[in-house]
């Protein structure tokens, strides 16, 4: 009786061990499926957005149908999808297709955790002309490689409430890329009218999109914005580029003309108010069309191009794509970027409304359709006026330094240029990487 | 003779047996814990010693980590003025909040320690923020330290007192958080108070009534000197914890305005997560490691000078 007792508690315990084991190794060596290719005949793809439902899944699912390759798209993050990028990349085991915030690109490049596309591109003798050439080149490096690919741009306009300005009688924002009757002492003119105190209305809003930092700072003349075009010093503290913010800064701490800093501080709240009514202008991206499509329902908006100055630019977010070097599958990878970028990939992606497609024939089509704003056509044509930020091997090292600085400037407690000064130091020591 | 030497024999044998069955036993009871013990090892002992490995690399997480040497620690005193003043604000918010944490929860133990009605629920109302998940708080606070339309100023306007800024001003946001770490907390020192008030020996409160003393004077000279362990307990773990603040600053401030609410481990936290600078985070870790484990000490040796154990 003993013996048999005995015999099976060994029994117990081999098998306990043997599954522990079994489980640990499972859960250390990983497999295929979960961690990298999608097989033989087909891709994994990574999207900080959820794909389906989006035109981008149609985009996918058009491919497959052409290609025959299956593409597997892995859950999305939205939070702490850096971290899970960064994660991914250093176990060696990334997706063959993933989203990469455009502020990494040339730090990642640099550390040799992309894949350079150029002799894709050379081999397929691919004709770059049928793309935004400013974009398309955002990925390139100073090396030459090409290790990210552009599927599209987010233009930054000027959103305004058409209602507002006909109450208060302001003459309406040009519709084309004009700045006659349209200069930054016009728009802050037309924000004064357009604020109104009473109902917590403000007549503008331009501080809270931080891609004003490049825009309003190389209208004003500046010839760099934020950083020197090889990517080394921080050249927002110069004369012109902190005259330029204090500009925007003022429209709050002395026209009284743009919310405060401390109303902004929860997310989505710009939209929220321009959507009740209480912002007349607000400098966004195109990636805001389609919450204001579906919560703007009472009266009428639209979008201009941001007011002119000594220039008339505007900064694009870019989407970025990218396919890690420890990639199972770069040649179909290479496929869904090249597809994703075509004019057929474009068309279907343009039906979002969120950004606009990198190749110009498909961007053509960009319409209203029947749907708010009824100058859309605008962003397309913004592709003519980009100022291009300058990438460096630790934009992100740089901004987490002096984007939070800026607060006590946007709160109106000290002078932007005394801010940007004093912080300068350690964002260009950041800016070695 | 040759019966000596049969019991001489079964005695080896006997010896034997027990050392076989003490072996088995042991083994049996290391496969027992084998799954934990692995565990422990492989995501416990394995990352503390790949840290601080890494803490003398550049590592960035991608690309191959180069022996640095000491580089990490130093450049944290000659190259990153935000380490200097994220610890500041770290002791800040400990030195602070610490107090008020411990003597809130001495106040509400002493008053659930009361034989009052409905004294359950109010144990239960001051405990439950402490269980509450760190993020739902932040966001709840976070909307009423609003300034234009929050909660608090609203409050403060009905009274006539124009609000400050809160989590918008440099001055005024640490102050909001520490409020909110504060009212989150006090739950805990509460119950370890008042489990230690209700273990106190009644003999010395009757004796103290009959040599005259007051209520002020028994909670001064027999209740506190009496509860010095559990405060003892509670500085230890309060300073640990308080440390390593992380998810009401994260939810609340993000470390703003102007990193004026940066603290310590946020910082850590940006340096791996956003700078990618994974050795340099690893190098700021063990540093926390050891402050922590030299306050601890300092504070176990100093225990001599004022705590009272019956």
């Amino acid at each position: 009786m003993t013996q048999l007792s005995d015999l099976s508690r060994r029994r117990f315990l081999a098998g306990l061990t043997g599954m522990t084991a079994a489980g640990l190794l499972a859960g250390c060596g990983g497999n295929g499926s979960a961690s990298g290719g999608g097989g033989k005949n087909g891709l994994t793809f990574l999207n900080w957005e959820q794909v389906k439902g989006n035109p981008l899944e149609q985009a996918i699912q058009a491919f497959e149908k052409e290609s025959g390759s299956q593409v597997t798209v892995q859950p999305a993050v939205t939070q702490e999808y850096d971290t899970k990028m960064r994660t991914l990349i250093a176990g060696g085991s990334p997706p063959d297709v993933m989203r990469i915030n455009d502020d990494f690109v040339r730090g990642f490049s640099e550390q040799g955790a992309l894949l350079d596309l150029r002799p894709y591109l050379d081999k397929d003798k691919l004709d770059t002309s049928q793309f935004a050439k400013e974009t398309f080149e955002f990925p390139k490096q100073p090396d030459g490689s090409h290790t990210a690919w552009v599927l599209g741009y987010q233009p930054r306009l000027i959103f305004y409430n058409v209602d507002l300005f006909k109450q208060a009688g302001v003459p309406l924002p040009p519709t084309t890329w004009s700045s006659d009757g349209w200069t930054w002492a016009d728009f802050q003119a037309a924000a004064k009218k357009l604020t109104d105190p009473a109902k917590k209305q403000y007549g503008a809003l331009v501080y809270l999109d931080t891609g004003y930092e490049q825009t309003f700072t190389v209208n004003h003349g500046s010839q760099t914005g934020i950083f020197s075009p090889d990517g080394t010093q921080f050249t927002l503290p110069g004369a012109k580029e902190v005259e330029a913010l204090q500009w925007a800064t003022d429209l709050t701490c002395k026209e009284k003309v743009q919310p405060p800093w401390s109303v902004l501080q929860q997310d989505n709240v710009q939209n929220q108010m321009f959507a009740q009514g209480k912002i007349a202008m607000m400098f966004a991206t195109f990636g805001t069309v389609p919450y204001l499509r579906s919560a703007m329902k009472d009266f009428t908006w639209d979008v201009a191009p941001p007011p002119g100055d000594v220039e008339q630019k505007t900064e694009s977010s870019v989407i970025v794509f990218c396919v890690p070097k420890k990639a199972k599958n770069p040649d179909a990878a290479w496929s869904l970027l090249k597809y994703l970028a075509s004019e057929d990939g474009g068309k279907i992606l343009l039906q979002g409304g969120a950004f606009t497609p990198i190749n110009l024939k498909a961007a053509a089509a960009l319409a209203p359709d029947g749907k708010a704003p009824e100058h859309i056509g605008l962003f397309a044509e913004a592709a003519k006026h980009l100022t291009a930020t300058n990438q460096t091997k630790n934009t992100i090292g740089a901004r987490e330094l002096y984007r939070p600085a800026l607060d006590t400037a946007y709160n109106c407690e000290k002078p932007v240029g005394d801010v940007l000064q004093q912080i300068k130091p350690q964002v260009e020591t950041a800016l070695k990487g | 003779m040759a019966t000596i030497t049969m019991a001489r024999d079964r005695g080896t044998v006997q010896v034997a047996d027990v050392r076989r069955a003490r072996r088995r036993q042991n083994l049996t009871g290391w496969l027992f814990i084998s799954p934990i013990v692995i565990g422990v090892v492989a995501f416990q002992f394995f990352p503390i010693l790949v840290s601080m490995v890494a803490s003398l690399t550049d590592w960035n997480g991608i690309a191959a980590p180069k022996f640095v040497g000491l580089r990490n620690f130093t450049s944290m005193f000659t190259d990153d003025p935000l380490f200097l003043q994220t610890f500041r604000n770290t002791v800040y918010f400990t030195l602070a909040s610490i107090p008020l944490t411990i003597g809130i929860g001495l106040v509400l133990a002493l008053l659930c320690a009361r034989p009052i009605r409905g004294v359950a629920f109010f144990r239960t109302a001051y405990f439950a923020p402490y269980v509450t998940n760190v993020v739902a708080i932040g966001f709840v606070w976070f909307w009423f330290f609003q300034p234009d339309n929050g909660v608090i100023n609203g409050l403060l306007q009905q009274v006539g007192i124009g609000g400050p800024q809160w989590v918008s001003s440099s001055s005024w946001a640490m102050p909001a958080v520490i409020m909110v770490s504060v009212w989150q907390g006090i739950g805990y020192p509460m119950i370890i108070l008042l489990a230690g008030l209700q273990g106190l020996p009644n003999e010395l409160f009757e004796s103290g009534k009959l040599d005259g003393a007051g209520a002020w004077q028994r909670l001064r000279f027999i209740t506190l000197p009496l509860l010095t362990p559990h405060f003892l307990f509670l500085l230890i773990t309060q300073f640990i914890s308080t440390f390593q603040v992380f998810g009401l600053i994260y939810v609340m401030t993000k470390g703003g305005p102007g990193h004026a609410t940066s603290v310590y481990i946020y910082n850590i936290y940006q340096n791996a997560f956003s700078y990618g600078k994974v050795g340099y985070a690893s190098a700021m870790s063990w540093v926390l490691f050891v402050v922590i484990a030299a306050v601890t000490y300092l504070q176990w040796k100093l225990q001599k000078r004022w705590v009272f154990y019956t």
